[in-house]
């Protein structure tokens, strides 16, 4: 997706560019960008032919993915929100929870990556996504291998916890 | 820190994650694996701490008819988030054993804090299956033909920062003048493990669990006497009860004392109770209804439970505006048992908290 325009099907859809850390810009759809609380907030200051957003945190990989995420949500709930109108069942929620879990499931480095940058963007269901994984990750472990697991360094001294 | 994992140089890795952020990690933690993050560094250890600064009360009820299967889920509950647990109480139905149920409990908990167990006329807590309140007056109903079904726990935990805690037994007695020496010495025990852990002798609480059948009037009169008028005493009258050293059945009724750490960490607040409660419920925690209360009338014919007759003097003081505002919904609904006919009243706050000042 770098570098590359979002040709949109009629009628033309409002769009935002994003500008990763690294310089890539991504043009994405207005509701895709306001996803993000932050970009949100600072939306209706912004001259309507100056909406770029300078993401000095978000490394394009990162930014990438966020953008998928956000599509993703914003698709999501257009068709929850249709299939509860025509009052017909729809698995939606449960889709998108699925989606979610395969979204979230990345190498921890990655996953830190996503954390961060949905904690700098404030987009809260990422976030809250991002961090129950990281809690899951920790779950069941013995601290010598919560250290190993995240690349942490043993500073303790004895801890009085030690033995639970 | 910078250390090759696989193909990648991590730098920094999870400690690039704002401390906020991690403290949010590490609160969604179930209690042991908290525990174990609580060892990995200082740092983490510093979050841990933070995260329990504030005293914390935790209770599950299951109707599980299976005693393994509801300790299982009562425990797994309780421990499904942050918490160390200083004290453990569990209010039981008939149809468990007291002994088995004590022993499953410190299976899972440890050996090294109070539990006590009893028996209820009933139980009310929040159903580990369902999530939503649930009561069950075994007194009234699920009799059958085949006798009570009177299968049922619930299990609350405590932590409570600044406080030490420890049971403290009041052997039985037959009437007389060993009995006075018995009760002297239960009180002396008291205030003995409370100076030995705080800079006074008076403890700031003391929930007690008494037999059913025991005269609790003299040993309350006495700890009266003797606790400062600070220490709140709350307690639950029950059928029988069973505590951590106890071989079963050759206590009056157990004190679980709750004294100031005089070597507490800084930062940590001053625990103090208000307030008190009842049986056939939960004896703490946040406590909803409670389902039987036995009430006692005094010669003037006042109702109270002995449990807060103590505090006769102070009653207003306990139960008034100050505890109603401080607890949102303090509303209880008692019901007095008087031979076997049932009264309900309405009667503002008895219950009991925890506050950090």
């Amino acid at each position: 997706m770098k570098d590359s325009f979002n040709p949109s099907i009629e009628p033309p859809k409002k769009t935002v560019t994003l500008v990763s850390s690294d310089g890539y810009d991504f043009e994405v759809e207005e509701e895709v960008a306001l996803e993000s609380q932050v970009i949100k907030d600072g939306f209706e200051d912004k001259a309507v032919d100056d909406r770029e957003y300078l993401l000095f945190n978000v490394h394009s990989d990162t930014l990438e993915l966020i953008i998928k995420y956000c599509e993703k949500h914003v698709s999501s709930r257009k068709s929850i929100s249709a299939a509860a109108a025509s009052s017909s069942s729809s698995n939606g929620e449960e889709a998108l929870k699925e989606w979610d879990e395969h979204f979230i499931s990345v190498d921890t480095n990655t996953l830190y990556d996503i954390l961060m940058a949905a904690d700098y963007l404030n987009i809260k269901s990422l976030l809250d996504l991002a961090i129950q994984k990281v809690a899951d990750t920790i779950h069941g472990r013995s601290p010598e291998q919560i250290r190993k697991k995240f690349n942490i360094e043993n500073d303790s001294i004895i801890d009085p916890w030690a033995s639970e | 820190m910078e250390e090759v994992a696989g193909k990648k140089v991590v730098v920094g890795g999870i400690n690039l994650i704002g401390e906020d952020t991690l403290e949010e990690i590490l609160s969604r933690l179930p209690a042991s694996s908290f525990a174990s993050a609580t060892c990995v560094n200082r740092s983490w250890s510093h979050l841990c701490n933070r995260i329990l600064t504030k005293p914390k009360l935790v209770s599950a009820l299951s109707l599980n008819p299976n005693l393994n299967v509801a300790v299982s889920e009562v425990v797994e509950k309780v421990l499904a988030q942050p918490i160390r647990p200083h004290f453990a109480i569990a209010s039981i139905g008939s149809k468990f054993s007291l002994p088995a149920t004590r022993k499953l409990i410190a299976s899972r908990l440890g050996t090294g804090i109070p539990i006590i167990v009893s028996e209820a006329y009933g139980i009310i807590g929040k159903d580990v299956l369902t999530g939503h309140h649930k009561e069950v007056n075994w007194l009234e109903t699920d009799v059958d033909e085949t006798g009570k079904n009177c299968a049922g726990i619930v299990l609350t935990v405590g932590f409570l920062p600044g406080l030490k805690v420890c049971s403290i037994p009041l052997m039985k007695t037959v009437e007389g003048p060993s009995q006075q020496s018995t009760i002297d010495k239960f009180v002396t025990d008291i205030k003995d493990y409370t100076a030995s852990v705080s800079d006074c002798n008076s403890p700031v609480g003391i929930i007690l669990f008494a037999d059913r059948n025991a005269d609790m009037g003299a040993v309350l009169e006495k700890m009266d006497c003797a606790m400062s008028k600070e220490t709140i005493i709350i307690g639950d009258e029950s059928n029988c009860f069973l505590w951590n050293d106890g071989e079963g059945f050759k206590e009056d009724a157990i004190a679980l004392v709750f004294a100031t750490d005089r070597d507490k960490p800084g930062g940590i607040g001053e625990v103090h109770f208000s307030l008190a409660l009842s049986t056939g419920v939960s004896p703490v925690g946040p406590v909803y209804k409670a389902a039987s209360v036995r009430v006692v009338k005094d010669e003037e014919g006042i109702c109270y439970t002995w449990l807060t007759a103590r505090r006769k003097g102070s009653l207003e003081k306990l139960d008034g505006q100050v505890i109603l505002e401080e607890i949102d919904d303090m509303y209880l609904r008692l019901i007095e048992l008087v031979k076997g006919l049932t009264v309900t009243r309405n009667m503002e706050s008895f219950s009991h908290h925890l506050q950090n000042f």
